[in-house]
């Protein structure tokens, strides 16, 4: 309506400033969810290439194993049920061994991953991430240690190393074998205790010709987490083909630092949007209020002119909904350009400590940012409705006025 | 002055209403940036607390070498050892207790685990970080031979109390296992200490064949301040340079960015909070000097200053800071209050991420502190900056335009 | 005679509360306003004139009596039946504060056609006629606050006739005024009654308008003191 317009216009200053008060809410939650999609985008990433793979075929443990995964001696039978889920684009055996690994006098307790290289590598960049000697290749028997890992054993490329599996459920092999690379991890606890080996030298260590712990898989058309309907149809028809004894456990399961990130994350911005909501909320309230309060004689003029209260009431929501609109998406928009402008510089770079500490906890130390449509509507959508409700009390006050008493009020 | 505050406050109550919701904006503004940085804090000083309760005591004592390369071949020599605990007798300590940590895996019937091995002296750790009463069943150390495990290894690995478990370690004299008895569980609040094993001193020297110990964990009597104490120390043990005081953040690498990082995060929600608090104080207090040009006008035709009448108006602001204040504050504390008591548990979260960071899984929140000035600080700034504009305004007024204007 | 009456009262009283003290305003008025007839009430500030004309206008209610409009009793009606009832029967011209300052002289005129739900062009077109019978339509596209206090009160009157309603009450429009600009808007008023066959009733203390009226009634102390026919 006309009237609630050119009242926003004749004051500039007040409509600014709430037009801000309802920008910046929006803004904010814009801004911290495209953080938060970046991090979760992130740790997808991570995760699944270097680590579980969208989702992994373990055998059923039938007792305690400390944190050893349970052995599959033979999963000829897995693969072949495998063979048969056409949503499945991926797979590769692996055979993950508690050691302990000695050299000289020091000693680590570790893990040693038996990998096919050639499958691993192009989804995990391993070779890669070599950042000293040569990546792992079929039948050398040498093997890759983490950066984190060498400094702590004093270990330099070329160097032996001697391997003492013990798997509970494995007989105890001892190796000794060269260090052929150091790798750069992404998360350092993996760096300091995950060394990879080809998968047949893992066997030596577990003296078993076929045995493995996991089969890795990923499933074609998943890219992201918001992709977990695609990866549980897929878990759930590989488990409906599985021979007894194997279980499916997805990469939330395998990672539930993740899932339990994700739990937390959403309501902390929910709760973050709902205080800096509440207080845009009262901004507004404010305004209409002093806005009708300033207007009192007015208000009191159309009364008496024989409008009808609900049309007053409607004339106050809609010159709060002029606001709490352009606010909103003026919010949606600077928050989606801010990101946009971030990204196309290549995101926030992390240095010294801040960097190692989000290697530490497996984050990438450049922070990123990333817009979800649907998220940016919903902060823009629900602001809009909290502006437009706190302007309901005023909007009822306005509508309440006596019109006499209201054109003979003096400010 | 005392009239300019009568004035001030008269002034406010005469339009209640908008008052109290300009009150209200400040009071829950401050609320949240109260509760903020209380959780912040609180989070801060139950990270510290436990480390230093449950793990590593208010300071250690190792070689300069271990720091490094934490492995057996630095520890301290018993040379080393018997200097270092010599220097410290001066200083006032509630426990001093040397320790001997290595690298393990623990094999049960069942299943393997890595752990570190503490090897402690049974007697002085108690006075140290009271392994003792975070038994949760069995039984404290009391003969060579034996150990205690968290309970989550013990779940893991299927070993009950009085069962036997194979510990192997890498010494100088190659990898070695020796069968330990499971005498007690002990149940942590660090999530890093549920990968710890604690087995007798002597034990494990024979074990390893290091003489020494790896460090010298040290803990301080209440209310000492720890920073004056390491330096103390680092003081008494000048005579060794090969001998070094690590303090909290030498142990902790990584908390001096995590505090510093939560306290870094807070800083943009309180601009932004400050911000839409103040956009409700500037519009109402630009109102009301606005509604009080005539009135104004009258004022400093009377004769009193423009500058008096200024000071009113960023007055009357000020006097809403301290009253939301006063009732966020009054709210908050309440609230802080009961997190502070009741903890806030974050063990699930925890457990996954911080593990590794050394976070506790209950955070308290602190009632006290710093924070209470910097909250108030930030209410103070904001209601001024907002009432300046509107005061300046008044400042101006030229009194017989005002009367025309009104 | 009382067929052509418009508004009708019987033994119309009100009195004001404040605390516990209670001031009569009106002390049982009765009064018939016919059709056409263009009549001021005058008296003293204090007489009960702007209580009376607020009573018919439906903006305040009596303590006691009634008020017919075409012969129907107003006492029974709702708030909102009442501000109906002022917006399609009735024109109201006040002392002050007659415009909104946000709306232009010519949409400040079609506002209550705008309420009435009358579609944009006939409501335009309706506020500039009535703009130009009163020699303001000039001013249709500014805003009020450039227009002089005679001006601002000739687009009240404007406002006020543009629906054609039964009656137009007039509170002391020309308090404000010096006294060649009251004339001339009394003057008008008189125009738009012959003219628009419209009923028109203005409070005033002001005898010199007096003689341009067909009817005066004299209030005093919230009774009727005197009903004299001029023309």
């Amino acid at each position: 309506m006309k009237v609630a317009l050119r009242h926003l216009v004749r004051n500039r200053r007040r409509t600014l400033l709430t037009l801000l008060a309802v920008l910046i809410p929006v803004y904010f939650l814009v801004f911290m969810f495209g953080f938060a999609n970046a991090n979760l985008r992130d740790m997808f990433e991570t995760a699944t290439r270097f680590d579980t793979g969208h989702a992994q075929i373990r055998a059923v443990p039938t007792k305690a194993t400390g944190s050893a995964i349970p052995l599959m001696r033979d999963p000829s039978d897995a693969l072949a049920a495998l063979a048969e889920v056409k949503e499945i684009e991926w797979w590769t055996v692996r055979l993950d061994l508690p050691a302990m690994a000695s050299v000289g006098e020091r000693s680590r307790t570790i893990y040693v991953r038996g990998i096919v290289p050639e499958e691993v590598d192009p989804v995990s960049g391993l070779a890669d991430r070599i950042v000293a000697g040569e990546s792992l290749a079929t039948g050398t028997g040498g093997v890759v240690v983490g950066e984190e890992l060498a400094l702590l054993l004093k270990l330099e490329v070329g160097d032996e190393i001697v391997l003492l599996g013990a798997h509970p459920e494995a007989a105890l092999g001892a190796i000794r074998a060269p260090v052929v690379g150091v790798y750069r991890a992404p998360e350092a606890a993996l760096g300091r205790t995950v060394i990879y080996a080809d998968l047949s030298t893992a066997r030596q260590l577990a003296r078993s010709e076929t045995a493995a712990t996991a089969i890795v898989l990923r499933v074609a058309g998943v890219t992201g987490p918001g992709d977990q309907t695609a990866l549980d149809r897929a878990v759930n028809d590989l488990r409906a083909n599985l021979p007894a004894g194997y279980e499916v456990q997805d990469w939330l399961e395998l990672v539930p630092m993740v899932a339990t990130y994700m739990g937390i994350l959403t309501p902390a911005l929910l709760i973050v949007g709902a205080i800096f909501f509440a207080l845009g909320g009262l901004v507004v309230l404010n305004t209409i209020y002093l806005s009708v309060l300033e207007r009192t004689r007015e208000l009191g003029l159309i009364l008496a002119l024989g409008a009808a209260r609900r049309r007053v009431v409607r004339m106050i929501l809609a010159e709060a909904g002029a606001i709490a609109v352009a606010g909103a998406v003026g919010g949606a928009v600077t928050g989606v350009g801010l990101i946009l402008v971030v990204e196309a510089f290549g995101g926030i770079p992390l240095w010294g400590a801040a960097a190692q500490m989000m290697r530490e906890i497996g984050m990438s130390p450049v922070l990123h940012l990333s817009a979800n449509f649907v998220q940016v509507a919903l902060s823009t959508a629900s602001m809009t409705a909290v502006a437009v409700l706190a302007a309901w009390w005023p909007a009822r006050r306005a509508s309440r006025l006596e019109p006499m008493e209201a054109m003979r009020y003096v400010e | 002055m005392t009239g300019m505050v009568r004035m001030a406050w008269r002034n406010l109550w005469r339009h209640p209403q908008r008052t109290l919701l300009m009150t209200g904006i400040v009071a829950f503004g401050s609320l949240v940036i109260l509760i903020l940085f209380g959780v912040t804090d609180g989070f801060v000083g139950s990270m510290t607390a436990a480390q230093v309760a449950e793990n590593q005591g208010s300071f250690q004592v190792r070689t300069a070498a271990y720091a490094d390369d934490p492995v057996l071949e630095n520890a301290l020599s018993p040379e080393q050892l018997t200097a270092a605990q010599a220097a410290l007798t001066g200083m006032r300590l509630a426990g001093i207790a040397p320790r001997l940590e290595v690298g393990a895996m623990l094999r049960s019937a069942y299943g393997t685990d890595g752990v570190a091995l503490r090897g402690v002296d049974p007697i002085a750790e108690k006075s140290v970080t009271h392994p003792d009463e975070m038994i949760a069943d069995g039984r404290y150390l009391m003969g060579s031979g034996e150990i205690l495990l968290s309970s989550v290894l013990a779940e893991e690995l299927d070993v009950r109390i009085g069962e036997r478990i194979v510990v192997v370690v890498g010494g100088s004299a190659g990898v070695k296992s020796q069968a330990f008895v499971t005498v007690g569980l002990f149940r942590p609040t660090i999530v890093e200490m549920e990968r710890v094993a604690i087995a007798p001193l002597d034990t494990l020297r024979k074990l390893t064949g290091i003489e020494g110990a790896t460090t010298l964990a040290v803990s301080l009597p209440g209310g000492t301040a720890a920073g004056r104490a390491v330096a103390e120390a680092r003081r008494l043990l000048a005579a060794h340079p090969d001998i070094a005081v690590a303090d909290y953040f030498d142990l902790n690498p990584l908390a001096r960015v995590m505090i510093s990082g939560s306290t870094i995060k807070l800083i943009p929600f309180v601009i932004m909070i400050s911000l839409l608090a103040g956009f409700g104080v500037a519009n109402t207090t630009f109102y009301s000097v606005l509604e009080r040009t005539r009135e104004f006008g009258v004022m400093t035709a009377v004769g009193m200053s423009r500058k008096t009448l200024a000071g009113v108006v960023l007055l009357e602001s000020a006097l809403v800071g301290a009253m939301g204040f006063l009732v966020g504050g009054g709210i908050g504390y309440a609230g802080l209050l009961y997190l502070g008591r009741d903890g806030i548990d974050f063990s699930s979260f925890v457990r996954d991420v911080g593990g590794s960071l050394g976070m506790p899984t209950v955070i308290y929140a602190a009632t006290s502190g710093w924070y209470w000035v910097a909250a108030f600080s930030v209410v103070v700034f904001t209601v001024i900056a907002a009432a300046w504009y509107p005061a300046r305004r008044a400042n101006q007024l030229e009194p017989v335009t005002a009367i025309r204007e009104g | 005679m009382s067929s052509s009456a418009v508004m009708r009262t019987e033994k119309l009283q009100k009195v004001y509360r404040t605390g516990a003290t209670e001031t009569p305003a009106l002390r049982g008025v009765d009064l018939e306003l016919e059709e056409r007839e263009f009549t001021a009430t005058a008296g003293p500030s204090g007489s009960g004139k702007s209580t009376l004309l607020h009573l018919l206008g439906g903006l305040d209610r009596p303590t006691d009596g009634e008020i017919y409009l075409d012969g129907r009793a107003m006492s029974g009606l709702s708030k909102d039946e009442l501000a109906r009832l002022r917006l399609t029967r009735i024109g109201f011209v006040f002392q002050a504060y007659n415009l909104i300052p946000v709306l232009t002289v010519v949409e400040n005129t079609a506002f209550v056609l705008e309420l009435q739900g009358i579609p944009y062009r006939e409501r335009i077109r309706r506020a500039r006629a009535i703009l130009a019978e009163l020699r303001v339509d000039k001013y249709a596209d500014q805003f009020p606050n450039r227009l002089s206090g005679g001006e601002q009160q000739r687009v009240a009157v404007a406002r006020a006739v543009v629906s054609d309603p039964a009656i137009v009450l007039a509170d002391e429009p020309t308090a404000n005024l010096d006294t060649k600009t009251s004339l001339d808007l009394i003057d008008l008023m008189r125009r738009m009654n012959e003219e628009h066959e419209t009923t028109f009733l203005f409070a005033t203390h002001d005898t010199r308008l007096l003689d341009r009226v067909d009817r005066v009634i004299h209030l005093e102390d919230g009774r009727i003191a005197r009903d004299e026919r001029v023309r």
